[in-house]
């Protein structure tokens, strides 16, 4: 496993750092097309969307292990749900902070109350709930049942988070709708290219991750044997 | 773009510092895991032995 998370590992920084030279050096900088002016903010998003759109998937991806869990009771799942959830979480809590420099960039204040925003902000606190949760119950099998339950709970607010600004009037931009995508030529290149090699580093991530938890848990067996 | 730039080059360097130090943390946790289940699991030998 070790040769497959360095090898994900590769490709996902060398294609990030691809995205980042496509996107200063060869993709121009985006014109407003209501005030004709450059917005150099604008190469922020090659980086800000694929870190939400990973960290959304990755909370889908807690809630279906957890749902594998429940239904065939391996350790393995939980394991995965938990790592998951805890990747999901780091990268919710980049897409918050790299979302307000947009927005202090663009809009010129630190912090808007739109659709977007707060949503993101629930599931970012529904999710801290979960950690909460799980440090809180004593017994792993309690806190594996239990864990997987509040990871298909929570993840009902992904999609709602995700389509907010499609269902309610809002300023956040929208990069992809039923016209197809805001961007084309070497802006969508770069765009595409940074999500692919966030969506290999994010793998890469999640299998470390998981190995991990694997190692951890081997340890206690052992440490149990010796002390019994 | 001037005023812009601060912000842009926050957000590229603020994500690059949070993954590499989150790959830099687990792995290193992750090596210290195996050696320490490594030296355990020949203590556990020796016990049965």
């Amino acid at each position: 496993m070790k040769k497959a998370i360095t090898i994900l590992l590769g490709i996902g920084s060398v294609l990030l750092l691809t995205g980042i030279a496509y996107a200063f050096l060869v993709a121009p900088i985006a014109v407003d097309p209501n005030t004709g002016k450059e917005v150099f903010h604008q190469k922020i998003l090659y980086f800000h969307v694929p870190v939400a759109e990973t960290s959304l998937v990755s909370f889908i991806l807690a809630a279906v292990f957890g749902a594998l869990f429940l239904y065939k009771r391996e350790r393995k799942y939980d394991f995965l749900s938990l790592a998951a959830v805890e990747l999901g979480f780091m990268y919710g809590l980049l897409v918050e902070m790299t979302g307000m420099m947009w927005d202090k960039a663009a809009w010129g204040v630190w912090w808007q109350w739109e659709p977007r925003l707060t949503t993101y902000l629930i599931l970012m606190l529904m999710y801290s709930g979960y950690f909460v949760m799980r440090s809180s119950i004593g017994e792993d099998s309690t806190k594996a049942r239990f864990g997987a339950v509040y990871a298909i709970i929570a993840a009902v607010n992904v999609p709602l988070t995700f389509f907010a600004i499609r269902l309610i009037p809002s300023i956040h931009p929208i990069l992809f709708d039923s016209s197809g995508a805001g961007l084309e030529g070497p802006l969508l290149v770069a765009f595409l290219v940074s999500m692919f090699g966030m969506t290999f580093f994010y793998v890469s991530l999640l299998l470390t991750r998981y190995q991990m938890f694997g190692v951890s848990e081997e340890l206690d067996i052992l440490k149990n044997q010796i002390g019994g | 773009m001037k005023d812009q730039l601060p912000y842009v080059v926050g957000v590229y360097m603020g994500i690059w510092v949070v993954l590499l130090g989150y790959v830099f943390i687990v792995n290193n946790k992750l090596s210290g895991l195996k050696k320490e289940l490594g030296a355990l699991s020949k203590a556990v030998e020796k016990k049965n032995k």
